[in-house]
């Protein structure tokens, strides 16, 4: 396999390699396939691009779809009408997409705006100390939006829908949060948080809507079922409704897990509900 | 040098052609199309297209395709190949061998009484369904990734069946199986390598590497049934990992058991893992 490189200014045509770099000002005009590509200055693409790696330590403006297996971002990357695939992201300085950026991995230390972010474990971390004191004034601030073609901040990461298994952010101003598993740190602020599993905010976060069926479950989970008259009445008249034998072996089982705290009236109802489908 | 038509009305072409805008009904023969747009029937034999969008009936006889998606009949006689091709409508074929076939447009995802029908024979690398359909037709489908309520009368063959809706079938037999947990569901017996009912989107790597016309993120935003346990009879695997599941039997080799599942006869050669929500009558090592 063949390798290139961009020394000073020049344009790709696209093509298959195994290593290409781009060490000044480089175009890349049509589709590539490479194993590994560098960045280390100015590089704009127009094409798709599927790499192994992708490293960036300049700054990238992407107008086409990128499948990478890791990306690398040590400078800027700014991807605009584009899809961006990859296994595992780690960002360590600006990233803004108005698209969709997808992976199982993703990792963000520096500053993010990202239309739609969807991943297994996404990790948003804003390192306050080093940016909470820049402001950018108001002429140069609308600039800087339609340069990036999406709002920036310096005081938060912004991002419009978040969808992942598990999600750990901080200073992260969302439309909306689907998760498994959420942690949020301090300086939040979400407008609609689904989350499924275990979640962890801060007191400082402002979170809009929730939805709160999840957490009443974990709070059941928590103190256990044992003990008053209700519930047992509760669970009786649910068996009777389904018409089950309460002396049943599996309903017994059901019973003595819901009184054991292991399960839920909820779960207690489907799993009733399995047991009589009709 | 190719030509571009703007066809309004009735109108026969043939050669090598560009591009091609018609209102109206467009009879093609022996023809090298580039691109394609129809709004009114198209008849077209012995021909190749490299993209074809069409709306309204097509018929079409031993003519290959690139990219077709048309919503409307489709009626092909013959053999015909094509890469992708999407019908958002009926679809009968003498034999369509295709790449990735589909049936719906990209976001559809409806269930309800109506369904979709093949008739003929279809061989394809992977079927995705994206509105409820009823598989009865000849069908050679390598992966099978279903969003909507699917039915097979019999026992389904594939190497990799993804399910995130309501499946009804007598038994599913592939290598790798993720079946989203549905009470609606119908479904005796579940036979393959690696067998993933839970209500924890089965996204795995073997799903992201499937050929798919859609991306990983419409699966991944796909919107899911309301939880319930889904009953089978049997399960049988090497590696099964279940949960919300109501079971007679599960044997494999190593057996995840989840939360609210109620087996009452679990065997295993390998390792098992039991969930405390999980009720089992009876665990055997093999």
């Amino acid at each position: 396999m063949k390798k290139t490189y961009v020394d000073g200014i020049g344009s790709l045509y696209g093509g298959s390699y195994d290593e290409v770099t781009v060490s000044g000002i480089g175009k890349l005009k049509g589709d590539l396939k490479a194993n590994k590509l560098n960045v280390d200055g100015m590089f704009k693409s127009k094409g798709r691009i599927e790499a192994d790696s992708f490293i960036n330590d300049g700054m990238s403006r992407i107008y086409g779809d990128v499948k990478v297996g890791e990306l690398r971002i040590d400078g800027m990357f700014k991807a605009r009408c584009s899809k961006i695939e990859a296994d595992s992201i780690y960002c360590d300085g600006i990233i803004v997409c108005t698209g969709e950026v997808s992976a199982d991995n993703v990792e963000i230390e520096g500053l993010c705006s990202i239309a739609e972010l969807y991943g297994d474990k996404i990790k948003i971390q804003y390192n306050a100390s080093a940016n909470n004191t820049v402001n950018i004034p108001g002429f140069f601030k609308s600039a800087a939006n339609s340069f990036f073609g999406r709002p920036v901040s310096t005081q938060y990461s912004l991002v419009d829908t978040i969808e992942c298994t598990d999600l750990e952010a901080d200073r992260l101003k969302v439309n909306t949060i689907k998760a498994n598993n959420v942690t949020l740190g301090p300086d939040c602020v979400v407008d609609y948080l689904e989350c499924n599993g275990k979640l962890e905010i801060d007191p400082s976060c402002k979170i809009g809507k929730t939805n709160k069926d999840i957490k009443t479950e974990s709070h059941n989970c928590q103190n256990g079922n044992r003990g008053t008259a209700n519930t047992e009445v509760t669970i009786d008249k649910i068996i009777e409704d389904k018409n089950l034998d309460k002396t049943a072996p599996q309903v017994q089982k059901i019973i003595k897990k819901y009184q054991a705290g292991k399960i839920t009236l909820n779960e207690v109802k489907l799993m009733l509900d399995a047991l009589n489908p009709k | 040098m190719k030509r571009n038509y703007w066809i309004v009305g009735d109108r026969s072409i043939s050669g090598k052609i560009g591009k091609v805008k018609a209102a109206g009904d467009v009879s093609a023969f022996d023809a090298d199309i580039a691109k394609l747009h129809v709004a009114g029937n198209l008849d077209i034999a012995n021909s190749f297209v490299q993209k074809l969008r069409a709306a309204g009936e097509v018929n079409a006889e031993d003519t290959d395709f690139g990219y077709c998606k048309a919503a409307g009949d489709v009626n092909i006689k013959g053999i015909s190949k094509a890469d992708t091709f999407v019908i958002v409508g009926d679809l009968s074929a003498d034999l369509l061998e295709c790449r990735l076939l589909r049936n719906a447009s990209k976001g559809t995802v409806r269930t309800g009484k109506n369904f979709f029908e093949f008739s003929g024979s279809f061989k394809a690398e992977t079927f995705e369904s994206l509105f409820a359909f009823r598989l009865n037709c000849k069908y050679d489908f390598k992966n099978i990734v279903t969003a909507a309520e699917f039915f097979y009368d019999g026992v389904l063959e594939c190497e990799n069946f993804y399910s995130f809706n309501v499946i009804e079938m007598e038994g599913v037999n592939a290598e790798k199986i993720y079946i989203y947990p549905s009470s609606a569901s119908k479904l005796e017996i579940a036979t393959g390598t690696n067998i993933n009912i839970s209500t924890t989107r089965g996204l795995d790597r073997v799903f992201k590497s499937l050929p798919k016309s859609l991306s990983n993120a419409y699966y991944t935003r796909l919107k899911l049934l309301p939880v319930s346990i889904m009953t089978l009879i049997s399960i049988e695997g090497d590696n099964i990992n279940i949960d919300h599941v109501k079971a007679d039997r599960v044997s494999g080799l190593n057996v995840k058991i989840g939360d609210l599942c109620v087996i009452d006869r679990v065997e295993y050669k390998g390792n098992i893992e039991v969930s405390e929500k999980a009720i089992i009558n009876e665990v055997i090592k093999l």
